[in-house]
């Protein structure tokens, strides 16, 4: 069973590695834009989805990445690559300079925290013209091929999916769970909950940081109000909690779901996407929380790492 | 033989209220104790205060000789003081496996044997793979102590375990504590069903308004005056 | 840019970052008792203050009413508002974890938010009823921004004095602190919850009045109050009423301050930063608030 399973993962991860060549270039930017969103749904799963401290932030992750690369990219003439993986050094930063005093808070406390960090990163951004390029922002020499970064974000879509699949399967997510569960408890059963709530945050953080570094190379401009929306966030979490947070493959399920959901309906109409969408939100949030891998897995009693 | 746990007139105050008021006690190694009071005489708080969970406005606490009153709660926890909670805290979306391999210290192959053999101790191996939450209160009870058990601490603090539970189950459990004080381990209980107190406990505490009012052996306990007015008025 | 900042200035400082806050202070009391009473975090509150500001606006240019007169309408119209929202959606959030909640009012927000740029476009409006400014000693007291000032003071204590008089507010109070005790005590909780976002939506409708006369009013203009409401209630205590006040006056004077000596712009930046070190230490606010 397992070997089908592994034989089944191994060719889809090639007909996905192939498809570059055989689809139109509309096809390629599509997949480009659904990996990043598994980066970035499978990323917030990370913090939220297992240990239950709602990021509602995440997106200054993402920003802060791409504005790194960015500079880097324009200002020192790095390669874009190189340019991205420092994005995910400076948004780790960011994550541990925030998350040591934040987690400690409790819930709502520390949603509301990560709220405020989103607009302080955005009016820091502003602030710094200088190097940032202010309301203008900054732009990049255009692209020549996607394809680079059809590979790029696919290898980081690929990573948080089997980073999460590591975590779920090890002691160090049992442990995280059971922050999510019952923080007081975990801590008398001997969790170090502040430790743990940290490396999850600072995990959840890099892969946005990448991700905006390779967003920022593919857009080829990027400024403040279009690279710090909420909207983001909203969406990562959205598509998280479709899919099923706190699962492996529940992130991947959203993302694509609602990207190709979002493809069919934005183009077309506007108005009754933005009303459709947000009467999703609202059908989630009520009546589906666990998502719908959650809600699989405990009707079917699925393995954890699903 | 030194005691494995010294608690110094240590004081807390809650706002204006001030729940435990320059209480001691120790505790010999390798017996059971008990510790009663009524309600609302600071017996939760004085767990709360040894396991971490709270720090003590005053006083100290001292475990094996060593000063924990200032140390973190998980690090308490992993020096062998062990648990249990007046309202149950399992780990609800879980399994009752799950809730054990988490406080689990040693490698993966011999943690998952052990949790498997104190699921089968407390007689819940064949729901292993059921999510805490779906358990029935006592079942949840017994995956709560099995959960104790599996972090391996030289004293054990349970809080209420009779509580709520049938006569069958009850016994059970008192043999597993009578099983452990065999194995030299330290327990203290608190609990409110007199008949376990004075059948189990080896020395006795009685808690009133935060203060230690009396401490001793169950007979002389249930004949001293103080602990009677406590309990029943002048 | 080092500049020499005189006495004056700073007193200017002081005194505008004041004004400001006592503004804060009355639309972060209405998100706090949301929050305290439901337990939901509302971050459709700055799209509310944008409604009672469009309201003014309209009102002024319609039919040139006194926008310190349409108060009187901004009111009544948003805590109706208020009460319709929370009877048919925000109910279902009560008591429910954050992530539910804030969910839940950002579509909120974004639905009200873009239904106001159907109707009335992204064009900047704004109230031009009254400019200049007192002048007191060495201090320019900008004369919308004292009299709002004024007003936001007056519907502040008035408030407070329905919290802690009336027996409905009496009730609010009680639910906030202990919701199941409330409802053994008898009180209706469901219509505390109404009664409470219909109240919290005046407020904000208010402030957003107040605010038309004196900057711009725009769809997206609701937004930073959420950031600066937010930052009201940690620093004033969570479930602090009184605080909230206070919480309000602090964070003027820290965003004067911190135009004063550094930026505009990184006055936001220097509240949060305070907010956090100020989380750190005492993790329900500054004052003192109730986790």
């Amino acid at each position: 069973m397992k070997g089908l399973i592994g034989a089944v993962v191994l060719l889809i991860l090639a007909a996905l590695g192939l498809m570059p060549f055989f689809v139109t270039n509309y096809i390629v930017s599509f997949a480009i834009q659904i990996f990043m969103w598994i980066a970035l749904a499978g990323s917030w799963n990370l913090i939220s989805g297992f240990t239950g401290y709602v990021s509602f932030g995440h997106v200054a992750f993402f920003g802060t990445g791409a504005y790194t690369a960015a500079i880097l990219i324009s200002k020192a003439g790095w390669h874009w690559f190189p340019a991205s993986l420092t994005g995910s050094v400076t948004a780790a930063a960011l994550a541990l300079i925030i998350g040591y005093p934040c987690l400690r808070l409790k819930g709502p406390y520390f949603a509301i925290a990560m709220l405020g960090l989103n607009e302080v990163v955005r009016a820091l951004v502003s602030y710094f013209e200088t190097f940032t390029g202010g309301g203008n922002g900054i732009s990049l020499p255009p692209i020549a091929s996607i394809q680079p970064v059809y590979y790029a974000m696919g290898g980081v879509a690929l990573a948080v999916v089997l980073f999460t699949y590591l975590i779920i399967t090890s002691r160090f997510g049992l442990r995280l769970l059971s922050i999510r569960e019952d923080e007081l408890a975990a801590e008398a059963m001997g969790v170090n909950t502040a430790r743990l709530k940290l490396y999850a945050f600072l995990l959840s953080a890099t892969f946005p940081g990448i991700v905006g570094g390779f967003f920022a190379w593919y857009s080829s401009h990027i400024e403040p109000i279009g690279t710090f929306p909420l909207l983001t966030t909203i969406t990562m979490i959205i598509m998280c909690l479709f899919g099923g947070k706190g699962t492996v493959l529940g992130p991947v399920l959203g993302a694509t779901l609602l990207s190709i959901f979002q493809e069919m309906v934005w183009a077309r109409f506007l108005f009754i996407h933005q009303a459709i969408f947000g009467a999703l939100i609202v059908a989630v949030v009520l009546l589906m929380p666990r998502g719908i891998l959650g809600v699989l897995q405990q009707r079917y009693r699925l393995p954890r790492t699903i | 033989m030194p005691d494995i746990l010294d608690i110094r007139a240590v004081t807390k105050h809650f706002g204006g209220v001030t729940a435990i008021n320059g209480c001691s006690l120790a505790l010999e190694p390798g017996r059971i104790f008990s510790l009663i009071g009524p309600n609302g005489s600071g017996k939760t708080t004085l767990f709360n205060l040894i396991t971490g969970l709270e720090r003590p406005d005053d006083g100290e606490i001292y475990f094996r000789g060593e000063r924990i009153d200032a140390v973190p709660a998980h690090r308490i926890a992993l020096k062998g003081i062990g648990r249990t909670f007046q309202i149950i805290r399992v780990f609800p979306e879980m399994t009752a496996l799950e809730n054990l391999l988490v406080v689990a210290r040693a490698d993966w192959e011999s943690s998952y044997r052990r949790a498997l053999e104190l699921l089968s101790f407390v007689k819940l191996d064949r729901l292993q793979r059921e999510y805490a939450g779906n358990l029935s209160y006592g079942q949840q009870k017994l995956l709560e102590f099995a959960r104790v058990l599996m972090m391996e601490p030289e004293l054990i603090l349970l809080d209420e375990p009779a509580a709520g539970v049938n006569r069958t189950l009850l016994n059970d459990l008192l043999e597993a504590i009578r099983q452990l004080r065999a194995e030299g381990k330290t327990i203290l209980i608190v609990e409110h069903d007199m008949k376990v107190v004075m059948d189990l406990s080896e020395k006795i505490f009685v808690l009133d308004h935060g203060e230690k009012i009396a401490e001793g052996p169950p007979l002389a306990i249930r004949h001293n005056e103080l602990v009677m007015e406590a309990y029943f008025g002048r | 840019m080092p500049i020499e900042i005189t006495g004056g200035m700073l007193l200017q400082g002081v005194v505008s970052g004041l004004l400001a806050g006592g503004l804060y202070a009355m639309v972060a009391l209405g998100m706090a008792l949301i929050f305290g009473v439901m337990r939901v975090i509302n971050v459709a509150h700055g799209t509310l203050l944008m409604l009672g500001a469009y309201a003014t606006y309209w009102l002024f240019a319609l039919y040139g009413m006194n926008p310190f007169l349409s108060l009187l309408i901004s009111f009544p119209l948003l805590f109706v508002v208020g009460v319709i929202l929370q009877r048919l959606f925000v109910y279902r959030v009560v008591d429910a974890p954050e992530l539910s909640s804030l969910l839940l009012t950002f579509w909120i927000s974004i639905f009200i938010a873009n239904m106001a740029m159907v109707a009335w476009t992204a064009d900047y409006r704004s109230v031009e009823f009254l400019t200049g400014s007192f002048l007191l000693g060495p201090i320019a007291l900008s004369k919308p921004r004292l009299i709002s000032f004024c007003f936001a003071l007056g519907i502040t204590y008035l408030a407070f004095l329905f919290l802690n008089k009336s027996k409905t507010g009496k009730a609010i109070r009680a639910t906030s602190q202990h919701r199941e005790l409330a409802q053994v005590c008898g009180i209706n909780v469901r219509r505390i919850d109404l009664i409470t976002f219909g109240l919290a939506a005046g407020l904000a409708g208010t402030g957003g009045s107040l605010v038309s006369v004196m900057f711009s009013v725009f769809p997206e203009m609701g937004q930073i109050y959420v950031f600066k409401s937010f930052l009201v209630i940690v620093l004033g205590g969570a479930g602090n009423y009184p605080g909230a006040f206070f919480g309000g006056l602090i964070l003027g004077l820290v965003e004067g301050l911190a135009s004063l000596y550094l930026s505009a712009q990184l006055s936001e930046v220097i509240a949060y930063i305070l907010l956090v070190l100020i989380l750190l230490v005492r993790p329900t606010g500054l004052l003192r608030g109730r986790s």
